[in-house]
């Protein structure tokens, strides 16, 4: 398949989700129903932006070796794709044979999407009248709108439920995209997607599965294509990507501060701009339906586009000024704790604009009190996080290898910003459990925190994999040296 | 390492992937979504949440009082069409809610409005 059709598979399900999930939310704010024909222009915008040029992409170069091994390279593939298909056909089965298993997938996800599916507008009593139990209906509705859409096209909820092995696979092409713009071999691309792809808590049955109705899968491929966005220098894949992150959990808010910081402080603009964009867009569309959703006093519209436009203007403001000066990004690193008291200050202001008591945002950003207070648990909670996010229950040897590769093949590091995309990540983790309203932290760190790691693993993979490849693979020759050298 | 990370997760497949999840909706199937997720751990309330279902209508509100969480939290999915609603939002006089009848249910020979009442894990009900 060349490059550019492959890029309708791999890139195509990240415009369409997005597409739709703007122009949803449009009609959600207009307080109309969403159609479901809005899929149309959602996959037309898919199709156009997938044809888009992705910049640093190249075959990989290195072939020498394919002969030699074609037996055993031909048994890996064999085996790869086996595993695959079974896992495959497995998430399938667990996806339509009965609802929702899992906790938050049966009460909160899928609820909303039937829900929906019966009426595909948030103008109902179970979203707007505070004494009807709508479990976390805050929560963003796009997982459940996509869901509804399709069970009111195909007219059963079991078909709408294939939904999640179909992103599973899209997100394996997503990150086969990514491997192939890091120049990383045919051989080792296929290792890279079996490793992912096989991750424990993405394809045992458990909360956060693929087939568990969470909103991991969503998130985790919204942030994967954010990294791609990111490693390849794709504007209108970044701009995709962070609105989709945005739209698909709670999450999206921390995870695109996590790409703000990392754009700012590598003084990548371009990365920087799009961010802003993708999820500037985003959050002005969201947070109005989520005000909505909290029954609190809405805020108004005009006060969001002026947070959002003067927070743009100012990151893009220092990013050139910062440019301009030269300053390295260890230097920025440092003005990062300025940021960080800025946020906050803002905390503060968003927790009263997004109501403070009434949704999960509000919970979080009103913590700021129990962070300073549970600052000298800090090392209880970073030995929780090395522990769960070691067990090989959770995430496989990924952070193990993330580890080794940081001790042992620091020199060969590839792609500086995607490293700090994913350091950024992990250490950024300790901030929910540090904000978060739940009394017992060992608990609410060991019952989440492998989820919000499997969001972060597709970004992760998408640099250990190259780097790892890289650090094992033998020093090159000189180039006179190298059979068939034409030097 | 890599190669540590891509035995691990293969050799899982045939059992923790496939085999553990087809015991898994095979249990579900046979226990039904209440008891599936009422019965396990220390969480209860299945029979009633059976019970409210072959007692209402599915166009029905029906009330509930206690904190919304735990074993409540299930109820909403649970009875889904209907609507789960604060008893104390409601006009006890009035048999419908928003235009939806209220649900009723007779128990132990009494006979009036369900109320499910959330208890952490367990569920209760009342007749008001």
């Amino acid at each position: 398949m060349s490059s550019r059709r492959f890029d309708l598979v791999s890139l195509g399900p990240i415009y369409a989700l997005a597409s739709f999930g703007v122009i949803a939310h449009a009609f959600l704010l207009a307080g109309a129903a969403v159609p479901s024909w809005i899929w149309l222009p959602s996959i037309a915008a898919a199709l156009g932006l997938s044809t888009l040029r992705v910049r640093q992409v190249d075959e990989p170069t290195e072939r020498s070796s394919l002969g030699a091994e074609s037996a055993a390279t031909r048994l890996e593939t064999v085996l790869g794709v086996v595993l695959l298909a079974a896992t495959f056909a497995a998430l399938t089965y667990g996806a339509i044979a009965t609802p929702a298993r899992e906790w938050d997938g049966f009460v909160s996800w899928e609820l909303r999407a039937r829900v929906l599916a019966e009426s595909l507008t948030l103008d109902q009593d179970f979203f707007r009248d505070p004494a009807v139990f709508g479990h976390t209906r805050e929560y963003p509705p796009l997982q459940p709108l996509v869901l509804a859409s399709i069970a009111r096209l195909s007219g059963s909820f079991a078909a709408a439920r294939l939904f999640f092995p179909i992103l599973w696979l899209a997100w394996l092409a997503l990150l086969e995209r990514g491997f192939r713009a890091a120049r990383v071999p045919s051989r080792w691309r296929g290792f890279g997607m079996c490793a992912a792809g096989l991750t424990p808590v993405l394809v045992d049955p458990t909360m956060g599965a693929v087939d568990s109705g969470f909103g991991e899968l969503l998130c985790l491929f919204a942030w994967s294509g954010a990294a791609v966005g990111l490693l390849t220098r794709h504007g209108p894949l970044t701009v995709a990507a962070l609105a989709l992150t945005i739209l698909a959990k709670p999450e999206g808010i921390f995870l695109s501060g996590i790409f703000l910081l990392t754009a700012w402080v590598s003084g990548n603009r371009h990365a920087l701009g799009s961010a802003l964009l993708g999820a500037g867009g985003a959050a002005l569309l969201w947070f109005p339906v989520y005000t909505q959703l909290t029954s609190t006093t809405p805020t108004s519209p005009w006060l969001l586009v002026a947070v959002v436009a003067a927070a743009s203007i100012a990151l893009l403001a220092s990013a050139t000024w910062l440019h301009r000066r030269g300053t390295s990004p260890a230097a920025r690193m440092g003005l990062v704790a300025a940021a960080i008291a800025a946020l906050v200050a803002c905390a503060g202001f968003l927790a009263d604009s997004l109501g403070s008591q009434g949704g999960v945002l509000g919970l979080y950003l009103s913590g700021m009190d129990r962070a300073v207070a549970r600052l000298d648990r800090l090392g209880e909670i970073g030995l929780a996080m090395l522990s769960t996010s070691l067990a090989p229950r959770h995430l496989g040897l990924l952070v193990a290898i993330g580890f080794a590769l940081v001790v042992f093949a620091w020199r060969d590091a590839v792609y500086p910003d995607l490293r700090r995309l994913v350091m950024l990540g992990f250490v950024g983790l300790l901030a929910p459990f540090l904000l978060s309203p739940e009394p017992d932290l060992r608990h609410h760190v060991s019952s989440s925190l492998d989820r919000l790691l499997l969001q972060q693993s597709g970004a992760a993979w998408l640099l250990v994999l190259p780097w790892l490849y890289r650090a094992t693979r033998p020093p090159a020759q000189p180039a006179g040296l190298v059979a068939g050298s034409t030097r | 390492m890599l190669a540590l990370h891509l035995l691990w997760v293969g050799l899982r497949v045939p059992y923790s992937v496939v085999f553990r999840r087809m015991q898994e909706v095979a249990r579900f199937r046979d226990r039904g979504a209440a008891a599936s997720h009422l019965e396990s751990g220390r969480r209860s309330g299945a029979a009633i949440v059976e019970w409210v279902l072959r007692s209402s209508q599915e166009h029905d509100v029906v009330l509930f009082r206690g904190p919304r969480k735990g074993a409540l939290e299930f109820v909403p999915a649970l009875l889904h069409p209907r609507l789960l609603v604060e008893a104390a939002a409601t006009d006890r006089s009035d048999p419908h809610y928003r235009g939806r009848p209220i649900a009723i249910g007779t128990r132990d020979g009494k006979r009036g409005q369900i109320v499910i009442i959330g208890d952490g894990d367990k569920l209760g009900v009342e007749l008001r």
